[in-house]
């Protein structure tokens, strides 16, 4: 991966700062559909994995594919269910990224910045959402 | 790498999937996922086989659409549709967009057909050496330029496949 100029990195810093909010609101999505498992009391492997494939890919398309991959898969209701909300948003961060860089290989790595950034967000909130539901709140 | 990576995150993702777009949109019959994972598998293990696996798909499809009954047809045309999509998506000039199109396009000047001299063109022993070198060199950048390329843009075709064979059937559902 390239390494950001200062002003794209406080660029990406910034727009993840921005749409902050959308991105907790997909993280309380994924818990309506994934849960966690209560009985061993471990989050979703799917999460787990969403978040492993969004650190670790060297291409955008990559963590699409992901989710596209899983919606693919017979079955996989929570998938079918969800996916297309991750989907627009990885779209969004996708369009977005040209807005944050010039250059095309800048733009991969702002966008590779951009899904990490977000998963980061999207993840706690999902995680906040399994610690209220271990505390019992039924909110 | 860079080229590749910038082609697989951009080019092949979008022509990918309005290449399957089209097709399951006009196509009655979805192909099933059975066959989508072999075109991923060869594509991935053996690029270069992409086009004879494709156009032996076809040729089995076909010969069952002769005796098949009526019901059984509209599947099989899909099929035979979709293996000469893919055998299309193999060679240059049979689509307007293909990997192979692509080819034409990054290939070194030197190594372009309209560069290298016809044989009729070489009169002397070091002219036909020169043309012989230039089309193993040729041959061997193309093998290269597959075996990198092809199996990006067919795993990034059938997982977008995958993807809307999944929506058709949530949609379905509901």
């Amino acid at each position: 991966m390239t390494v950001l100029a200062h002003h794209n990195a406080r660029k990406v810093d910034q727009y993840l700062d921005q749409h902050h909010a959308e991105f907790t609101q997909l993280g309380k999505q994924l818990f309506d559909a994934f849960d966690y498992d209560k009985k061993k009391d471990r989050i979703s492997s799917q999460i787990r994995n969403l978040q492993q494939v969004a650190c670790s890919a060297a291409r955008f398309a990559d963590i699409e594919d992901f989710v596209k991959n899983q919606m693919g898969k017979t079955g996989n209701r929570e998938w079918k269910q969800i996916g297309e909300s991750v989907l627009q948003q990885l779209s969004q961060l996708r369009t977005d990224s040209a807005t944050l860089a010039e250059d095309v290989e800048e733009q991969m790595t702002v966008r590779l910045k951009l899904a990490r950034g977000w998963v980061r967000a999207v993840v706690s909130e999902y995680l906040y959402q399994v610690a209220r539901s271990q505390m019992g709140d039924p909110s | 790498m860079k080229l590749l990576d910038q082609l697989s995150d951009v080019t092949y993702r979008d022509r990918a999937a309005e290449i399957v777009d089209r097709f399951v949109d006009e196509c009655r019959c979805p192909i099933t996922r059975s066959q989508i994972n072999g075109l991923r598998q060869i594509a991935i293990q053996q690029p270069l086989r992409v086009k004879a696996f494709a156009d032996h798909q076809r040729q089995r499809a076909e010969k069952k659409h002769e005796t098949a009954s009526q019901n059984a047809k509209a599947t099989l045309e899909s099929q035979i549709a979709f293996w000469k999509l893919v055998a299309d998506l193999c060679e240059t000039n049979k689509l307007p967009w293909s990997p192979a199109t692509e080819v034409e396009t990054q290939m070194p000047g030197e190594l372009r057909e309209e560069n290298i001299p016809t044989k009729a063109d070489c009169k002397s022993n070091e002219e036909r050496g020169r043309r012989k070198q230039l089309k193993s060199s040729q041959k061997q950048w193309l093998d290269a330029w597959n075996n990198q390329h092809l199996p990006e843009f067919f795993r990034r075709f059938c997982i977008h496949y995958l993807y809307r064979l999944g929506r058709q059937e949530h949609s379905n559902k509901e």
